[in-house]
């Protein structure tokens, strides 16, 4: 027992309010607000292998601004050897609020606070063997894009995938400049939009229409992930019920504030769920009965 | 213009949303007042404010529907996938079209004559009562596509904080 | 459960109690403090009862009882010099455990960007001296909270883990404690370093930890006369019979959330200010917020944690806004919440039933009563 009158401690073990500097590789624009950043973490002495799972964000930190909670979009490494992801962590930012402007008006080489990753991933383990339907509105492609990824580099070990995407319109299309090679690798990818000029060769209308069009192959698994506005993605759902799925193998990304990432801060609980920690990606058969709860 | 060519077979029709409600019989009836078409891209099934009566299910292909708004041009609101219904007007309305159908990938229709068939719904009830709820769950389906739509979803959040991409 | 098994509870054997006078209640204080503890307990300021340092039981609110109930808190003198004749007060223990502002990183700009590193942070070694069984359980509560596995706040984990905690076991209730509908007291079982029942002639001390009987060796005392014991048992059995509160906890989970859609929320929702009154005086509430904090160069920034509440509208925002942007959605979480979806979170109620909550709420709300009224157990 110590006798100092006040014993002072640095903090032992691991610190998850500890944010690791990170610099920017390189800035791509997406879309009209919308850009895609490769950071690369800072060296540093005992720092553990940055590893992460598809569907898992991290929480990127502007000093003097704050935080935002942003979905790794990049291929994963969970697989992987040692090591950070080789093509460093791979953001895709919409410029919305305070925090994602000031991202905004970073350049390439500047340096930003990275804590992460947090939250649960994708089920891509379990779903190997099975077909693969994911359902994206909007900007939820971001967090399904490592999904995708992950089929596209492992295509034997799934079934039929199939990417549904809904959107705006044919240019407010995220990563497009990817389908072609998403198409090659043999994923299917299905596009709607809801306005469109004459000349789009995809469908319109709301994505779950896509949805319904497809059918499952009887005794096949089949796994459905979906993102994008809630109510996209519960009607998406619906669907894949229509279909015979069974709500164990439908998965959702949720979005609530997300502040301390961990568990802790109250931020995002949405009924019995703290989003950042049991979600973001949720099993539709758990969160079911809070999405029929108004202001929940 | 599209021609009527064939006769449908009841496996045809089987195959689309009548299948999921018509018995054997109700469908071979059906066969007898319809017909098969194809559409290449461009062409339209229908045009809006023309009067027909033929109700339409789409068997391949994509067929949207258009609406012509003063001002903005043609704007296609809806896209048709296969089994689905198109042209019901020809049944339930006066036989006036509310919009055009354009096809947008080469289509293969199945038509079916829609004076023959509430001829047919009058006479045989029992099928004129599976036929409606058929069309009830379409409209249905339809009626929630298009409220979706309109919520624009995907629109840009004019006060937004942060967001969780 | 709590991940470090140092600062779980222990339980206290049952062994008969020592005896001491008020002299023997301020050798252990000296002791405490000789030995590096800064010791904080119950001191009146500004007409309440409150936390904070003190040295000597003199300190003590000796002779002064609270009257408590529904927006309604008020000092008044006892016709004896008791020191613990109260109930509790405004504050909770979670200021030392859980501050309401913590520096959690500090970020300086270099030549080569940013450098970002964990504060060194100062703990002192508290010991808690007046710990009411209810504020035990909130200790215990707020532990599964900052200490479960995977999710544990290295800062609360310091400052927890240098803690001794001096309980006082409940001579009387406030008519607004229902710690027996929440099995929390009035009885201090565990949790403790020491545990005091106030008797006319002093004090009967029971020992809870190997550090309570190690520090309270050095202390002169003597074991408690049966006369004695049998006073503390009348006088702790006082504090039960005075207790009318109830809260019926029976499948009270299940019973709350089949009524998120009653329309008394919005008989609630028409009272409640949405004020956050009863998340700051309540000893489990655990929410906050992290700000920046720049410095005058821009520099040097930090970012602080600070106590937030479920009841302020920006505490749900999302890209669209405020997920819960009306009262009613605001006092169901936090009702909900506490009483219902946190046995989900962390396997126990979110409530001790201090009754805190009720005492504070500037328009007398009581929790007791509306989830009477939400499961039908009482009239509107």
């Amino acid at each position: 027992m110590s006798t100092s009158a006040n014993a002072t401690d640095v903090l032992p073990g691991h610190d998850p309010w500890r944010s690791r500097p990170a610099r920017i590789e390189a800035i791509e624009q997406e879309i009209p607000d919308v850009a895609t950043l490769r950071l690369r973490l800072q060296p540093e002495a005992n720092a553990v292998p940055y590893r992460f799972r598809p569907g898992q964000f991290n929480m990127l930190y502007v000093p003097g601004c704050g935080e935002v909670a942003i979905s790794m979009s990049g291929p994963d490494n969970f697989h992987d050897g040692p090591g950070d992801p080789p093509e460093g962590l791979v953001h895709t930012i919409r410029t919305v609020g305070r925090v994602t402007q000031a991202i905004q008006q970073l350049r390439v080489g500047d340096t930003l606070g990275v804590r992460g990753p947090f939250g649960t991933p994708w089920p891509m383990d379990e779903a190997e063997g099975g077909d693969v339907l994911v359902v994206a509105g909007g900007l939820g492609l971001a967090p399904l894009r490592p999904v995708v990824e992950r089929l596209v580099a492992h295509r034997s070990r799934f079934g039929r995938a199939v990417l549904f995407y809904g959107a705006r319109s044919p240019d407010l299309l995220l990563y497009e400049r990817l389908f072609d090679t998403w198409r090659g690798a043999g994923v299917e990818v299905l596009c709607t939009v809801d306005r469109a000029e004459p000349d789009w060769s995809g469908a319109v209308g709301t994505v779950s229409l896509l949805v319904d069009r497809c059918s499952l192959v009887p005794g096949q698994q089949t796994s459905m992930f979906a993102c994008g506005p809630e109510i996209m993605m519960h009607f998406a759902a619906r669907s894949g019920l229509k279909l015979g799925l069974p709500p164990t193998s439908i998965w959702l990304s949720m979005e609530r504030n997300m502040q301390c990432a961990f568990g802790m801060c109250g931020h995002c609980q949405w009924g019995s769920h703290f989003v950042c920690r049991d979600g973001p990606v949720l099993r539709y058969d758990v969160v079911e009965p809070w999405l029929h709860v108004r202001d929940m | 213009m599209h021609e009527r060519h064939t006769l449908a077979t009841p496996e045809q029709i089987e195959s689309t949303i009548l299948g999921k409600f018509l018995a054997a019989d109700q469908i071979d009836r059906i066969c007898t007042c319809s017909g098969r078409m194809q559409l290449v891209v461009g062409e339209f099934l229908f045009r809006e404010g023309e009067t027909q009566f033929l109700l339409h299910v789409l068997l391949h292909g994509q067929l949207d529907l258009v609406m012509q708004v003063p001002g903005r041009g043609s704007q296609r609101i809806l896209s048709i996938g296969p089994g689905e219904l198109v042209g019901w007007s020809a049944l339930v309305g006066q036989g006036v079209m509310t919009c055009s159908a354009l096809c947008i990938q080469k289509a293969d229709v199945i038509a079916i004559d829609a004076l023959a068939l509430r001829e047919l719904m009058e006479s045989d009830h029992e099928l004129g009562y599976q036929f409606m709820r058929m069309m009830s769950q379409a409209l249905s389906a339809r009626l929630t596509a298009t409220r979706l739509q309109l919520l624009d979803l995907f629109a840009p959040v004019p006060h937004a904080t942060e967001y969780l991409t | 459960m709590p991940s470090d098994p140092a600062i779980t509870s222990a339980t206290p054997i049952e062994e008969t109690p020592w005896w001491i006078d008020r002299n023997g209640l301020q050798e252990l204080i000296d002791r405490l403090i000789e030995i590096g503890y800064e010791v904080v307990g119950p001191k009146i300021d500004q007409g309440a009862i409150v936390y904070d340092q003190l040295a000597t039981v003199d300190e003590l609110p000796r002779g002064w009882t609270d009257e408590q109930g529904p927006g309604l808190y008020r000092l008044h003198r006892r016709d004896d010099n008791e020191l613990f004749g109260y109930n509790v007060g405004p504050h909770s223990w979670k200021k030392y455990l859980f501050p309401p502002l913590t520096e959690v990183l500090r970020s300086r700009k270099t030549a080569e960007g940013w450098v970002m590193e964990t504060p060194a942070i100062e703990v002192r070694r508290l010991a808690l001296l007046g710990v009411r069984a209810c504020e035990l359980a909130a200790i215990a509560v707020q532990d599964r909270v900052f200490l479960t596995e995977g999710t544990v706040d290295p800062t609360y984990k310091l400052r927890r883990s240098h803690l001794f905690v001096i309980a006082a076991n409940c001579t009387q209730a406030a008519q607004t404690c229902f710690c027996t509908s929440m099995d929390t007291g009035p009885r201090c079982r565990s949790g403790f370093d020491l545990a005091l029942t106030e008797i006319e002639s002093g004090f009967l001390v029971q020992v809870g930890s190997d550090q309570g009987r190690s520090l309270f060796e050095s202390v002169p005392k003597r074991l408690a006369r049966s006369v004695e014991m049998d006073r503390g048992d009348e006088r702790r059995q006082r504090a039960v019979d005075q207790i009318s509160r109830r809260l019926n906890t029976e499948g009270i989970r299940d019973r709350l959330l089949e009524q998120l859609g009653n329309k008394h929320w919005d008989d609630v929702a028409s009272r409640c200010l949405s004020c956050a009154n009863c998340t700051m005086v309540c000893p489990t509430c655990f929410c906050h917020s992290v700000d920046e904090v720049h410095h005058l160069t821009d520099e040097e920034i930090v970012r602080q944690r600070r106590w937030d509440s479920c009841f302020n509208v920006d505490f749900s925002h999302v890209s669209g806004g405020p997920v819960r942007d009306t009262v009613r959605s605001r006092y169901r979480q936090w009702l909900t919440h506490k009483l219902a979806t946190w046995i989900d979170q962390f396997g126990t109620s979110g409530c001790v039933g201090c009754g805190r909550c009720i005492s504070w709420c500037p328009v007398g709300i009581d929790l007791t009563r509306e989830v009477a009224v939400l499961t039908g157990e009482q009239a509107p």
